[in-house]
């Protein structure tokens, strides 16, 4: 009986067990994927520092691959491009998560002030509804009447800014219609404090 | 067993000269600088330098990789280890450049939020002393909330942004009081100031015979004139048109003329304490008025007005009557028993001497 050596056929189960890998490419465009929707949940605004972690994953990721693609063919191992793609994959999502979050907040905070701008616009309005008319006050009214209407007009821009997106614009400018508004109402009041004080 | 040794000798040897694995502090290292440039406030002023980090970083890191996949006795990190420290310091030269660069930028839009809230301060200075129309206020506040925006955004450090919104309540301040100093300009006027300047003359000599009134709106002032020189000075508050002159009922401007005092209003008299009823509309009032009506300057059916008075309830600060000059009461008191009816009453906008819109304009210019 012809005795079959042993080492040709390891050697032949080792090479077609190698010659089997091939490049995750689902892993791969899993983790790209992931990374793209990161940045378009606005994970570069609401969330950079996951962001950053998430492109480093990604970097880490290319490197490998590019080794790997770079050696000869029977020679290739992708296991540890899968393990640097799940991980790439894992920081893009919690990036994406943390963008979302950090976007809801943003908007709600935004939505809140924007609500807290157009009670002020009706309380400002009632307090000069109020105010004591008369010749000498006519300028003034008509002054503050206008002030109000100023920042009345700048609701529609908080609503835009809203509706676009631009949740930080909307805070930035919902806070400085506020603080304005603020001042207003004090003056109205202080004017009608001052004229019920002369009667 | 000699075999065994010979390989745990070249196992610590490979070690000691770095060998065996990718070193993880250096790796570590140029991640975290690349990481901390890529989310400073500075790194969209520095994207070119980031490019040049992050190829860096991308070579250091095939370098590892390709060490990684060679066979072990083979593997040589040092240069994949010089490769992540220079590219470690490229990421922090870039931060350290993006850094620089916004700050300039920041300074720069800093400056532009000055100049806005400088000419805020000019334009509430101009609104302190006339009245503007409402369109024109409800652009005035609006630009002054894009002031307050802009000093927000600076604070956040979003320099860019600061600076295009500054720029913009520049713009939209101009818009809003270009009109109002437009108006002003006739207190430069060197025919203007020289026709109030003749009227002053005039009120100067009138007051040698008995005693004259002279109200200059731009200073907010009123002299008793007596032989020829001020011997009282009162703090006047005109009409909320303060820029213009009077061309007809409701305009809110005070007149500009030679009057006499028509009337005395005793106390009960006037719902302003005590005042001094004017002759306006005189025959000049008369002609300019059917003159601008002819031009179309105003509508037909305008009223010229009337019941323009020198009288009390000022003190207010700021210029709020219909066209009328307003005292503090006191100071009516004093001035009602220093003149009489027929007492000479001259109304100019200024003098040529530095007055409230002629300083202001020479500062917004």
């Amino acid at each position: 009986m012809k005795r079959i050596s042993l080492v040709p056929v390891l050697a032949a189960v080792a090479l077609f067990s190698v010659a089997c890998a091939k490049e995750p490419t689902d892993a791969v465009n899993a983790a790209k994927s992931a990374l793209d929707a990161a940045k378009a949940a606005g994970a570069s605004d609401y969330a950079p520092e996951a962001l950053a972690a998430a492109d480093s994953a990604a970097a880490a990721l290319d490197a490998e691959l590019k080794a790997q693609n770079e050696k000869f063919a029977l020679t290739r191992s992708y296991t540890k491009a899968t393990e640097l793609a799940t991980a790439a994959k894992n920081a893009a999502d919690q990036a994406a998560a943390a963008a979302v979050a950090g976007k809801e907040q943003m908007k709600a905070e935004a939505a809140t002030l924007i609500a807290g701008v157009r009670g002020a616009v009706d309380a400002a309005k009632q307090a000069l509804a109020k105010a004591p008319k008369g010749k000498g006050s006519a300028a003034d009214l008509e002054a503050m009447n206008a002030d109000v209407a100023g920042v009345e007009a700048s609701l529609a821009e908080m609503d835009s800014a809203m509706a676009a997106g631009n949740y930080k614009d909307a805070k930035v400018k919902a806070e400085a219609a506020r603080a304005t508004l603020d001042k207003i109402v004090a003056d109205v009041q202080a004017a009608i404090a001052a004229k019920q004080g002369k009667r | 067993m000699v075999l065994a040794l010979a390989v745990a000798i070249l196992a610590v040897e490979l070690r000691a000269r770095g060998r065996a694995r990718c070193p993880p502090e250096p790796r570590l290292a140029a991640f975290a600088a690349f990481e901390k440039a890529s989310v400073s406030p500075g790194s969209a002023w520095a994207a070119d330098e980031l490019d040049v980090a992050k190829d860096a970083l991308d070579k250091a890191l095939l370098d590892c990789s390709r060490e990684e996949n060679r066979t072990y006795p083979l593997r040589d990190f040092r240069a994949a280890a010089d490769a992540l420290k220079r590219a470690k310091e490229l990421a922090s030269e870039a931060e350290s450049r993006g850094e620089e660069r916004r700050a300039k930028v920041l300074d720069e839009a800093e400056a532009v939020v000055g100049e806005a809230r400088e000419l805020e301060a000019h334009a509430l200075e101009l609104v302190a002393k006339t009245t503007l129309p409402p369109a024109q206020r409800t652009r005035l506040q609006r630009a002054r909330l894009l002031v307050r925006e802009a000093e927000a955004l600076v604070s956040q450090g979003e320099a860019q942004a600061a600076r295009e919104r500054a720029l913009q309540s520049k713009k939209e301040m101009r818009r809003a009081v270009g009109p109002a100093l437009a108006k002003a300009e006739r207190f430069r006027s060197e025919d203007q100031v020289a026709t109030w300047r003749d009227w002053i003359e005039d009120a100067r000599r009138q007051s040698r015979k008995q005693p004259a009134i002279l109200v200059l709106k731009e200073k907010n002032l009123l002299l008793l004139l007596e032989r020829g020189v001020p011997v009282r000075r009162y703090d006047a508050e005109v009409g909320a048109n303060a820029l213009g002159e009077k061309a007809r009922q409701g305009d809110r401007a005070t007149p500009e003329g030679r009057y006499k005092v028509e009337k005395k209003k005793d106390l009960g008299q006037s719902i302003y304490h005590r005042a001094l009823l004017l002759d306006y509309p005189n025959k000049d009032d008369r002609k300019r008025f059917e003159g601008a009506k002819k031009r179309g300057e105003i509508p037909r059916r305008a009223d010229i007005g009337g019941l323009i008075e020198i009288h009390g309830g000022g003190g207010r600060g700021q210029n709020w009557t219909d066209g009328c000059v307003a005292l503090k009461n006191a100071d009516m008191d004093d001035l009602f028993k220093r003149v009489r009816v027929g007492t000479r009453v001259t109304i100019v906008g200024g003098d040529g001497s530095d007055g409230a819109f002629s300083s202001l304009l020479a500062r917004v210019k």
